[in-house]
């Protein structure tokens, strides 16, 4: 892929903290345009890494770039390009909306006016209110208002509703989907929040111990995983012989496993086994992202997948 | 830029108000009870450190609000270059001290010369400006402290400190506190960037704060010596606690006049030194020491000591006034302005700020004056050659009055000078070996035709390097003086101990004292002189450097610095030593935390 | 002149089954019922997008899963609408669908232990309960 369509890109990206390893070598390379959701358990480092990615902690090794420009290098004028949103939405609580609203006008140079409109629009936001007067959700509307309205080429949004009321949450979504201030950015959105993520993402990348595990369509990456009941005497087989094995529950007396790129091939290997019935169904992205994440506490020797 | 610093005015602007009033408020109750402006130095010194913290917890409180990661990428990732953003809380902080700090005190000068009778000099204009600029060090001290890493912080405290061991005056001062915030200015900006676990960038950042961390730690390692003196009391062998070693210079330094006269006597071959030994305990003894240290400097900011005194007969106190010269009167009962006090008849200025010693007695560096209340006038006593500075205020002895400057001990008549008639000239004149400053003490025992005196050399020589030794003179009425007997006076610190300072770092210790030197005037009542240091001081010297740049070797490899950068820090750390090495450890990361 | 009818569908995340995938399902039922007719054009992708709450691009891939399908049909500058009739199908993709719903069906009926009849039975209502509406 033509490095000039990548927004983030890093090779082997490695930060230490002693002897932990917040990064271990993640190899991620982000296209241009669309939505990607970026999930992983906390410790996975996803704040780390854009830290990194905005330049403000350094690497221990590898490479981090940003919109084609090395991480450590940014500009005044890349970083106009480039928002950044995250839960706390901090913004000078002294301060008026107005105020604030102009500041920001002055320092980015491709203001928007009618995005910042269209999207506070969903808020009850006065103009003359002091920021600290503010509810979180308005203030999740607000910054959001000013982040669209900056017309950044890239939207950075690190958890934007954790905390938020389900109005709050609604409002901030549908700014960011719907209103024409979000239509030319690339939008990298962190969550916990399944449910998020699959009204959400068209991209869906997953990070987990500092590496990058996957990266595809989130209805590819749910095709790959399967859910299998099996009805087999005594303990079943194994965990470490259990092809593509992601979870295994024991629940009255049945087998079940969350697996990985198994087909039918998989049936007959539980009948080896022993399995007298064997059923199998899809899986909801949630379900199938938690198990992916949670495939090292099942059984630290399986196979790693990435 | 602006809206950023409008931004942060607004910010604080509630609590400068309050700060500037209640600051007024103080300043108003004090110049109720006191003149504020007459002060003598140390209280001066103490307001200045209010001000200095109070502009320290306004950058420590502004810088860390917005220290936290998330705050700090909110401020940072912006299209502004950091040095604007920088610029613009900083300034901000500025004109809020200017509001709370400078505003009042302007405010005060301007009320005491306008609505008192109280004596404002030009330079006491100054003070508000001076005060300005100490509360905005300490801002950016306390700014530079929390935006530096851990190890670092504390060390941003080093530039300021300079200013309390200045030993400049006036304007000078002034210009020296301007170069501090200087260097502090550039040292926050080059600390101000989005990545805060690393060191400043450029070279020229890294010398930023490399120069205070080895100054700090150049200072801290000298202060380590304490260490070594307390284990010493422990173990109850300090020759300051309890009895001195015999043949010392403690010893000398603290014995009585007959003991420390038979002492030096005692290894005199002289043909009247056993009639004189058995002399000293039934002649009158007098010691006199050197005194002053400085004197007041025309036109500095602030005073040592009291520069007014009251005159009870006449019912007036009577003020120095830089700008006139003189002493000008005031008078206590009705506040107004009464009377002028210059030199003699004719009122004439006095050459430089007089000090005040007591007994109406008044001196400048080469001459004595005496007040008279009777006659409102102000007489020279006596006054020496240009060259030469007075010491001391005079003694009495007997029939003679001694005077001493920084190269020669002068007798007076007694009478004469009790009557104070015009300029003295002096009766005896005797050389002192070695210039004011290293002298300790002065003994002498009047005989029936002169004196004996004994000059004991050594000051500083106890923990500091320097030699010492006893010298007795005897000084007939008329003819020369003639030395009649001399013996060295033993360390009574170890070698080591005493050239510590010195050999811990030559180089820094060169340039602190330079730099403390930095625009002051003069003065020979301080002057150490460069001091002769053993064989021993610079061996320990020499090996202290190597070991500074083996260490730097060693630890440099394991550090977050390039290859080039390596090389100058083996370089420095040979020149400067281990407070250079300790500069490195502070401010470079080890390699696997980075 | 067609106008736009309204999608009265519904998506569940959560569900084993993708968004995009649900919402080909929805349109396919409306079609099938006569929620929607031939003609009838469909919202646009970002309004549909907007009321169910989802990535317009998402909408944008079901729109063009049911257009390869034949389901819908786009016109020239005027948006999305509902496709005649036709044969969508080949015979094969026909044979082979019915095959795997009615598996699915006798798997999922067969552990309820009903008799046959009654299924049967069941079956022929739904099935004739779906049939005047499609003529519509």
């Amino acid at each position: 892929m033509n490095d000039d369509d990548l927004v983030i890109q890093t090779q082997t990206l490695v930060k230490r903290y002693g002897r932990k390893h917040a990064l271990d070598g993640l190899s991620l390379a982000i296209p241009r345009g669309r939505i990607h959701a970026i999930v992983g358990a906390n410790g996975a480092g996803k704040s780390t890494l854009f830290r990194i990615l905005l330049g403000f902690l350094p690497a221990s090794s590898g490479q981090a770039r940003i919109l084609g420009v090395d991480s450590q290098q940014l500009a005044p004028a890349d970083r106009s390009r480039i928002g950044f949103v995250n839960e706390e939405h901090t913004l000078p609580g002294w301060m008026t909306v107005a105020a604030v609203t102009a500041m920001q006008k002055k320092h980015y140079p491709r203001w928007r006016q009618p995005a910042f409109d269209e999207v506070i629009g969903h808020y009850q936001v006065e103009l003359g209110q002091k920021v600290r007067q503010l509810s979180r959700g308005e203030r999740a509307g607000l910054n959001l208002a000013l982040a669209l309205a900056q017309s950044p080429e890239l939207l950075v949004l690190d958890e934007p509703t954790l905390g938020l009321d389900v109005v709050a949450k609604r409002a901030f979504l549908e700014s960011l989907l719907y209103s024409n201030a979000a239509g030319d950015c690339t939008v990298i959105y962190c969550s916990h929040q399944m449910e998020e993520i699959e009204r959400v993402a068209d991209n869906l990348v997953i990070l987990e111990r500092g590496r990058l595990a996957h990266m595809s369509a989130p209805d590819e990456f749910c095709e790959r995983v399967s859910l299998w009941v099996a009805d087999i005497p005594f303990q079943g087989p194994p965990p470490e012989t259990v092809p593509g094995l992601l979870q295994r529950q024991q629940l009255d007396g049945l087998q079940h496993y969350l697996v990985l790129d198994q087909d039918e091939g998989f049936a007959d290997f539980l009948r080896s086994v022993g399995a007298r019935s064997v059923q199998s169904m899809p899986v909801s992205l949630d379900r199938a992202v938690n198990g992916f994440l949670a495939k090292h506490h099942a059984a630290p020797t399986e196979l790693r997948h990435a | 830029m602006r809206e950023l610093w409008r931004a942060e005015l607004l910010r604080f602007r509630t609590w400068a108000i309050a700060a500037a009033i209640v600051h007024l408020a103080v300043l108003g109750f004090f110049a109720r009870l006191v003149d504020p402006l007459q002060q003598p130095d140390f209280v001066h010194a103490i307001v200045a450190g209010v001000y200095f913290v109070a502009g320290l917890l306004l950058g420590l409180y502004q810088m860390g609000s917005y220290r936290r990661p998330n705050a700090w990428l909110n401020l940072l990732h912006r299209p502004l270059q950091p040095g604007r953003i920088v610029a613009a809380l900083s300034l901000a902080a500025g004109a809020l001290l200017c509001l709370a700090v400078l505003l009042p005190l302007a405010l005060l000068v301007l009320g005491q010369w306008a609505w008192t009778a109280r004596v404002v000099d030009l330079r006491h204009a100054a003070l508000p400006l001076a005060a300005g600029m100490i509360a905005t060090g300490g801002y950016l001290a306390g700014a530079i402290a929390m935006l530096s890493t851990r190890r670092v912080a504390a060390f941003a405290l080093v530039p300021p400190a300079l200013w309390f061991a200045s030993q400049a005056n006036g304007v000078w001062a002034l210009a020296m506190q301007a170069l501090v915030l200087a260097w502090l200015a550039a040292w926050l900006r080059v600390v101000f960037k989005p990545d805060l676990t690393a060191p400043p960038r450029t070279a020229a950042g890294q010398v930023l704060a490399a120069v205070p961390l080895a100054f700090g730690t150049y200072v801290l390692l000298v202060m380590a010596s304490l260490g070594y003196q307390l284990g010493w009391m422990v173990v109850g062998s300090h020759p300051l606690n309890g009895t001195p070693p015999e043949g010392g210079y403690v010893q000398a330094s603290r014995a009585e006049s007959g003991e420390l006269l038979l002492a030096g006597l005692a290894g005199s071959g002289h043909a009247q030194a056993p009639l004189w030994r058995q002399q000293v305990p039934l002649s009158h003894l007098t010691s006199m020491a050197p005194e002053v240290t400085v004197y007041p400097v025309a036109h500095a900011l602030t005073n040592p000591t009291l520069a007014e005194f009251d005159d009870a007969e006449n019912r007036r106190r009577y003020t120095f006034s830089h700008d006139a010269g003189r002493f000008l009167g005031v008078n206590p009962v009705n506040r107004e302005r009464e009377g002028v006090l210059g030199i003699g008849e004719k009122q004439l200025r006095f050459p430089t700020p007089p000090l005040l010693v007591g007994d109406g007695l008044m001196a400048t560096a080469q001459a004595l004056y005496r007040y008279d209340s009777d006659r409102q006038q102000v007489d020279v006593v006596l006054e020496l050659p240009p060259t030469e500075t007075l010491a001391a205020s005079p003694a009495i002895t007997g029939e003679a009055v001694m005077v001493l400057s920084d190269q020669a001990l002068y007798l007076y008549d007694a009478r004469a000078f009790r009557a104070g008639t015009g300029p003295l000239a002096p009766r005896q004149r005797l050389p002192l070996p070695l210039g004011g400053a290293r002298l300790a003490r002065i003994d002498l025992m009047e005989l029936i035709d002169g004196e004996l005196v004994s000059i004991t050399v050594g000051r500083g020589s106890i923990d500091g390097p320097g030699e010492a030794w006893q010298s007795v003179w005897h000084w007939p009425a008329r003819g020369t003086p003639e030395q009649v007997a001399r013996r060295d006076l033993a360390p009574d610190f170890p070698l080591l101990l005493r050239h510590y300072e010195w050999w811990v770092s030559p180089l820094l210790r060169h340039a602190r004292l330079a730099l403390v030197q930095l625009f002051a005037a003069d003065n020979p009542l301080q002057a150490g002189g460069p001091h002769q240091r053993p064989v021993a001081a610079w061996l320990a010297a020499g090996l202290a450097a190597l070991f500074a740049a083996a260490g730097s070797l060693a630890w440099g490899r394991r550090q977050v610095l390039g290859r080039r950068a390596r090389a100058v820090w083996v370089l420095a750390c040979l020149l400067v030593g281990l407070p250079g090495l300790l500069a490195q450890w502070l401010l470079y990361p080890r390699r696997d935390h980075a | 002149m067609a106008r736009t009818r309204p999608l009265m569908i519904q998506i569940a995340t959560g569900d084993a089954r993708p968004i995009s995938k649900q919402i080909v399902d929805a349109v396919r039922m409306q079609v099938a019922t006569g929620g929607l007719a031939a003609g009838d054009q469909v919202p646009s992708v970002r309004g549909l997008a907007q009321q169910l709450m989802v990535n317009p691009n998402t909408v944008a891939k079901a729109y063009s899963e049911l257009t390869t399908e034949g389901w819908l049909e786009s016109r020239q500058g005027l948006g999305l609408y509902v496709a005649t009739p036709r044969q969508r199908l080949s015979d094969a993709e026909r044979e082979r669908r019915f095959d795997e719903a009615v598996q699915r069906f006798v798997n999922d009926v067969v552990a309820l232990d009903i008799p046959a009849a009654d299924v049967q039975a069941r079956l022929q209502l739904e099935l004739r309960a779906l049939r005047p509406r499609k003529r519509a």
